[in-house]
């Protein structure tokens, strides 16, 4: 076994020995526990059997035991370039706060991403990492550092089997919109009577480009304020061949003018949206990857959260045809006051369908319908 | 919204008539899969009871699927996308429950058997062509052997003639 690092094991042993002042007979595998949950590699047997002065009491034949039984498992995995890294950068997300499970895959993915892989389990770990990598990766790795989401450093992420390409501030997509996207597509069938659809608050353009894909007799309108948006909108639509049969508009969705030009387009079989549904007053106490990179206008639904779907439910009946369905995604807990809106101010041209659950078993879309 | 299992059609490749056998290929269209019910199942995906949506911004995508009945844990981390690895947890979780239940018929089994038929079939090939080839190798190298064989014996017949030949010519020398 080869270790790197080296350790100062008199300097360990005197700290234990002062930690542990009433403890006459310290026990050899918490010490050696201790020692290698701090990460300190110890050299060989022969060393700490001769530096640990204040465990002469402990018989030799225990020691080498627990040395031999723990410091093997343990340093073993860690014995190559490509595992040694991810720990190191594990480590080091950690250290800036981000949480363990996701410090972890933080590393795994930048390393795999640079390696020219999407999953860490395809990289081949005994591979030796080129020097142009190498600096690729730890510049990735200072990015995800200064807390910066890991699909905005990797520059892209996965929605269903399609490669979304991502930039701030847009905002990214959420595992639950892709739920919401199968939903759909199980409602819809092959039904092909199913002519347009309209999104608003496109983002990226993940669920048009989903949609577009699996329903290739269908067009699009695609709506967002934010000309960024618009854009990746387009590029990701062009990725996958789908941008003829998409019409992406950069404006304000709130704007009547923007209703107007919208309507000469339709009428829509189906409207879908993921609009900003965080109240206002949580917006701070989110983690600083949302806080900081993504843009507040997608997040932002004012005091209740439900700004902008009040606005959806006045809009809609002119924009859908007889029947036409709005799928939404929502916050929680919001769909009481989103059905009560619906029956208190559509003046009769909508209905509440069904709340639909997301992963996690709680509501979180909801469909509604044009009488 | 769970997502859907493959679609199950009826008919088990084992039943083929033996002219059939040979271009028999197990596909998982042809093969039926012990059915498992959505309530049967219990889905794990590592996100936490906070909030979700989109005040989060988690990347694990880790799903594991229980299944009630037999207790087989299935755990997938294959893509990115959550959606895509609940789909493949839910076919990891129909071979392994078939393979539990179906053993040595099961659909992974067939297809080991399969490829070692394959490797065996071309094995035999082989071993049929050089044996072929060999007894060729044979045949020529005793065919050679008897062309050498009569190479040698030729020269000693030639050498009697030669002899008789000077015999006579002594003697019808001898004789003028």
């Amino acid at each position: 076994m080869i270790f790197r690092q080296c350790f100062n094991l008199d300097l360990a042993c005197q700290n234990y020995s002062k930690t542990n002042l009433t403890c006459q007979k310290p026990h050899v595998s918490t010490f050696t526990f201790d020692l290698i949950k701090h990460k300190r590699p110890i050299n060989n047997e022969r060393e700490l059997a001769r530096n640990m002065k204040c465990l002469l009491n402990i018989p030799r034949i225990s020691l080498n035991h627990y040395m031999k039984r723990y410091s093997v498992r343990q340093f073993r995995s860690i014995s190559n370039e490509v595992n040694q890294l991810s720990a190191d950068l594990t480590r080091k997300f950690q250290n800036v706060g981000i949480e363990k499970t996701e410090s972890r895959l933080s590393a795994e993915f930048i390393i795999a991403h640079v390696m020219g892989k999407k999953m860490f389990y395809q990289v081949s770990k005994s591979a030796k990492i080129p020097g142009t990598q190498l600096k690729e990766i730890k510049e990735l790795a200072e990015k995800r550092s200064e807390r910066m989401p890991l699909q905005y450093v990797l520059g892209e992420w996965d929605f269903h089997e399609f490669t979304v390409k991502l930039a701030p501030p847009v905002l990214i997509p959420r595992p639950e919109t892709e739920e919401l996207v199968q939903f759909v597509l199980e409602d819809i069938g092959q039904d092909e009577t199913f002519q347009k659809f309209l999104e608003v608050g496109c983002g990226s353009g993940a669920v048009t480009l989903c949609l577009l894909s699996k329903l290739p007799w269908m067009k699009a309108v695609a709506c967002d304020i934010s000309k960024d948006a618009c854009n990746l909108t387009i590029e990701n639509l062009s990725r996958y061949h789908v941008d003829k049969r998409a019409s992406v508009l950069n404006r304000d969705f709130k704007s009547p003018d923007t209703i107007q030009l919208i309507s000469e387009h339709g009428p829509f079989d189906f409207i879908i949206s993921n609009p900003p549904y965080i109240l206002t007053a949580h917006l701070d106490d989110l983690d600083p990857e949302v806080k900081k990179y993504e843009d507040r206008l997608a997040l932002d639904g004012g005091q209740d959260g439900l700004d902008f779907v009040r606005h959806l439910i006045a809009v809609s009946p002119l924009l859908l045809k007889k029947e036409g369905k709005l799928w939404l995604e929502t916050g929680l807990e919001q769909h009481n006051l989103i059905e009560n809106a619906i029956n208190n101010h559509s003046v009769g041209q909508l209905k509440y369908i069904k709340s639909m659950k997301d992963f996690t078993n709680r509501e979180r879309f909801c469909l509604i319908q044009k009488v | 919204m769970k997502p859907k299992l493959s679609s199950l059609s009826v008919g088990i490749s084992n039943n083929l008539p033996a002219c059939f056998q040979q271009c028999a290929c197990i596909s998982k269209k042809n093969y039926k899969f012990p059915e498992i019910l959505e309530r049967d199942l219990e889905e794990s995906i590592v996100k936490g009871s906070g909030p979700g949506g989109q005040s989060v911004n988690k990347t694990s995508n880790c799903v594991v699927l229980l299944h009630k009945p037999s207790g087989i844990v299935v755990k997938c981390h294959h893509t990115r996308s959550l959606a895509k690895n609940r789909e493949i947890a839910r076919e990891l979780l129909e071979e392994k429950l078939d393979e539990s239940i179906n053993g040595k018929n099961s659909y992974l089994a067939q297809v080991m058997q399969e490829k070692r038929d394959k490797k065996l079939k071309a094995k035999q090939k082989t071993k049929k062509k050089y044996q072929l080839l060999s007894a060729q190798k044979d045949m020529v190298q005793d065919k050679e052997d008897l062309i050498s064989e009569l190479e040698t014996v030729d020269p000693e017949s030639n050498q009697t003639d030669n002899t008789g030949m000077e015999t006579i010519d002594k003697k019808t020398d001898k004789q003028t």
